[in-house]
Order: structure tokens, then sequence, then C-alpha cells
């Protein structure tokens, strides 16, 4: 699961005692440095906050404490809206936010001693949960829960807040949001609107005089058909894709289809039918075809599984 | 350990979805850090997050649903962890080891990187065997009935799924989740019953996620009423956690 690339926000944060900042992805990283140096903008990169849990990349800027945020603020709207232009097309994937609350060794441990309240706010400690949570969890780590009343999403609902890092000290982030009572799980939207209530109800008041920092992000809950297939994979759905007729198939695109099909075959990917309907339904495939695809598609793969099932029985090597 | 009659008495007393786990899926948190084989890509990670996401929504509701292995599952974790664990040690290792080539390159043409810690040094491995023995130690373990593994060995004898190529493992496990659905559906059990299984060889339909068309009758007759996924985040799907 990866933070959406190039479509992520930009925003400058100001939370906390340390100072606006501005949290990037890889991908976003060069084009946002680069227009904050041409506006003589200056800043620095947090070396360390290169976030590895379910995040393979993610940048912090630090503007210093004068910095005029608005300026900033234009600086990356300008550079958010130069990547949607220019940017790779991007399938649709649905997103999640994610919360991680960094800052120094000290900060971090005075958080952590304020986190062991019975209460905060409408928040109540569940230590009975956070008692069940430890038993899952390698022994150094710090587990933290709290439940409430979302009045957003009218429900109940529980935040697991664990520690990560050299020692568990350096950072916390929310690792789960559960609704504490009912099967209806949560919705994306519910599940942001919990973390939004707690990061604002619970963790601000509780960092404001702390050198900390909160960050929060959407990451994508799948993988993309793009990030599943292979290579050669990849490389024949787009070179079908770029000249099909995508109203009325075609013989010879009928053919490049077998042929991507084929591929995945050999590379032993299991696609899931949703996945492959998005993909084709973002390609502006008719619904029609889109369908007819799909069908052939898990034909094909079973065709290929008795064939090889057959060869196997019938022809051992 | 319980005897399949005891969790089904309870699990009748108490309903709550039931999630049958094969050994592979729980080996799997750990073995996902390898190679697909001899110069293919890397496995997967996807298996990682809904493990967690399973054991906390666990944590905060108990009653949300019930994990249920053989005691042979929990046999065979313990005879293979140890060689998955050498695996993904040696795993990150390599890992370092591709990285350092692009460094000594760079050290030779002068161009900066930026610093890299090794993965090699870190405790991922350890904390992602730690993870898996979470999800094994939720599990409430079945003992072994004599009428399952016969029938496990009659599936040997007579080359049926999951034995058709000779090994009885499966054939047990399968045997034990039969059982216990059918005794839960006989005492009135409406909640879903899952089994999830990884193992493409012996339960898929080939490279689709849904049960081979041999074992389709059995966990779909009435008294039983399985459902089969080919991931546990296909199954926590199914059952909205």
């Amino acid at each position: 699961m990866q933070t959406s690339a190039t479509d992520a926000p930009l925003s400058v944060s100001t939370d906390g005692t340390a100072g606006p900042y501005v949290v990037v992805t890889a991908a976003q990283f060069r084009p946002v440095t680069e227009a904050l140096r041409a506006e003589g903008i200056s800043f620095r990169v947090d070396e360390d906050a290169v976030l590895l849990n379910r995040m393979p990349a993610l940048a912090v800027i630090n503007l210093g404490s004068g910095v005029d945020v608005g300026q900033v603020q234009r600086v990356l709207d300008r550079v958010a809206a130069d990547l949607q232009t220019t940017g790779k097309h991007r399938h649709r994937s649905p997103t999640r936010q994610e919360l991680v609350v960094r800052g120094d060794v000290a900060a971090i441990q005075e958080l952590r001693r304020r986190l062991e309240v019975a209460s905060v706010k409408e928040w109540t400690r569940r230590t009975d949960i956070e008692a069940r949570s430890r038993k899952t969890v390698p022994q150094r780590t710090s587990v933290y829960c709290f439940s409430k009343q979302v009045p957003a999403i009218g429900r109940q609902a529980a935040v697991l807040l664990r520690g990560r890092g050299p020692g568990d000290g350096e950072e916390l982030y929310v690792s789960s949001v559960v609704p504490l009572a009912g099967r209806e799980p949560l919705s994306l939207e519910q599940h942001d609107e919990v973390v939004s209530d707690f990061r604002n109800t619970l963790l601000k008041p509780l960092v404001r005089d702390l050198s900390i920092r909160i960050l929060y992000y959407d990451v994508n809950t799948k993988l993309s058909l793009e990030e599943i297939l292979s290579p050669e994979a990849l490389a024949r759905l787009r070179a079908f894709s770029m000249v099909a007729n995508k109203g009325n198939l075609h013989s010879l695109d009928m053919r490049r289809w077998a042929e991507f099909i084929g591929q995945t075959h050999l590379d032993d990917t299991v696609i899931g039918r949703e996945l492959l309907a998005a993909w084709l339904d973002d390609e502006d495939f008719s619904q029609d075809q889109h369908n007819r695809l799909i069908d052939e598609f898990e034909s094909g793969r079973q065709l290929l599984n008795v064939y090889d099932e057959e060869r196997r029985e019938k022809c051992p090597e | 350990m319980p005897r399949i009659a005891e969790v089904a008495g309870w699990l009748t007393a108490a309903p709550k979805p039931v999630i049958c786990l094969d050994t592979c899926d729980i080996l799997e948190i750990v073995e996902c850090l390898d190679w697909e084989g001899q110069g293919r890509a890397t496995r997967g990670v996807t298996c990682i997050e809904p493990a967690q996401r399973l054991l906390d929504t666990l944590a905060v509701n108990p009653d949300r649903a019930q994990i249920i292995i053989t005691d042979l599952v929990a046999v065979e974790w313990n005879q293979n962890i140890a060689g998955i664990r050498a695996k993904a040690a040696a795993f990150l290792t390599k890992v370092d080891e591709i990285f350092g080539q692009p460094y000594q390159a760079a050290g030779f043409a002068g161009t900066v990187l930026p610093a890299r810690v090794p993965v090699s040094g870190s405790s991922l491995v350890a904390d992602l065997e730690a993870l898996s023995l979470a999800l094994l130690n939720q599990a409430t373990r079945l003992n072994h009935y004599t009428a399952q593994i016969n029938l496990a060995l009659q599936r040997v004898m007579n080359k049926r799924r999951p034995s058709h190529d000779g090994h009885i493992k499966d054939s047990i496990n399968f045997e034990h989740y039969l059982e216990l659905a059918r005794r839960l559906r006989a005492g009135g059990f409406a909640e879903e019953i899952v089994f999830v299984s990884k193992n493409k060889k012996d339960y898929w339909d080939g490279n689709l996620s849904h049960i081979h068309p041999d074992l389709l009758p059995e966990i779909t007759d009435a008294a039983v009423g399985i459902e089969f996924f080919g991931s546990l985040d296909a199954a926590l799907g199914f059952l909205h956690i």
C-alpha cells in the first residue's frame, strides 16, 4: 500500500511547536523543493522522516518559524496543479487516512506519560483492550487504546495507538480503528472521521506545548492492478488498451487480450474480478465490452488451468 | 486442547463467525520476505495487514469472530518456522547486498547517495514471526479425531483432493473443518464459517482463488455451509472485518 504518489494533497501543517512543515511523497519531493527554492523560501529536509511502515517513502520539509505560510501554500497549490496536469494517468484506488506522531525522544516520552490517563475529554482509555492487544505485539511495543462515541459517525469506535522505532520511543501511530459494537464495518469515510476526531480532540490538545508533529496522510487501501502485474503482463495490458476499439472490440483486440491472459497465467498472478473491472472502467471500455473481457479472462484462465492439470497427469516430465 | 464437540458446543451457545485457517496462511506472514522463485520477483506482503487487522479487531471485540485451527496446523507451524525465519533473514541480507552494489558504484562515480541503514540488522523478521505466532495463539486448536484422520486416509488412497497427490496433512485439516461445520449446522448455527487457504495446488481452481470444483460440493452442502477464500484479506472482506 502506497501513498498516492503525485496526487497526495500538499498543504502546510502548523501543529505542535516545531514550526510549520510540509509532508511530501517521493514523487512530490523534487518538484516541491525546486518550487520552494525558486521562490526563495528557505527550508530544511528532515532526513529521519522517511516512514517505513506501510509507507515506502515520505519526507518532511521543515519551514522556518518566520515563513509566510500563505505564500508557501500558494506554491504548493501551483505544484499540485502542475503535477496533476503532467502526471501519469493513475487508476483510481480508495484511500484511507493514516496518522503518525513524531518527535524527539523526550517529547514522545512526555506525550506517552500524558496518554497514561483514564480519559481525555470524551475519549476513554481502554486498558482492557490494551491488555488483549499487547498479547499480539512484540513485548517492547507500547499500546494505547481510547474509545469514544464519535458524533460524526454516530457510533462508538476504538482507536489503537502503538509505538514503533528504535527503543519504541520515537514514533506513535494509529494501527487500527475498530467499531466497538456491531458487525457493520466502518466505511473509509467513517474511518477518516474517527482519525480526524482523534487527532483534533485527543492528540492536538496533548501535544500543544511539545516539539511533536502529527503527520496524517492518505494511503491507498488496495494494491493497484499495475502493482500486482509483472512488467511483461503490464506491458501487454497497456498495449491492448492503447489500440483497442473500446466500444466494439475487434478480433485483433481479442488476440491482444488473450496474450495478456496468457502472460498472467505464466506469471501465476491472481487477479480479482473487481480489480480488473475497475481498471477497465477507468480505461473507458463500454459496459458490454468490459463484461466480455472479464468473462473472457476468467474462462481463459480456467481453460489454461485445466490444460495444465491434464498435461501434468498425462504427460509427466 | 478442546475436541470438535466442545468447540461446537461453545460456538452454538455463543455464536460468532468462524475462520478456519491453513498453516500456510499463518506462516505466510514471515514467508513473504522471500523471492517467488529463482530469478523471480519478490513475494507480495499483502498478507501482513489483514492478519494485524484481524488481531486488532479481536482485541477490541473478541466476539467478532473465532479463529480455528487443527492441532496439526500448530505442529506444522512449529516444524517450519525455523527454516522460514532463516530464509527471511537471508532475503534481507541479499537485499542489503543488492543495495550495496549501487553504493559501490556511487563511490567510484563520485555520486552522493542518501545514507541507508541495512535492513538485515532490523527486527523485521522477529516482529513478523511475533505477528504470525500471535495469530496462531489467537486460534482455538482442535484436537484430532480418529474418524477424521481415517477419512483423510481414504482421500489419500482414493487420490481425492486435497490429497490427490498423496499427502495426508491437508485432508486432516479439511476433514476436521468439515466435521466442525457439520456439527455447528446441525445445532442450528447460522453464522458464517469460512475456510482460508493460499494453497493453490490442493484447494484452488488453478490460479483462480475459488475452491476447486472437486471440493465445491463438499463445502456448499447445506449441512456444512463453508465459504472458501484464497486469502485472509478476502475472507475478512466477506465478514466485513
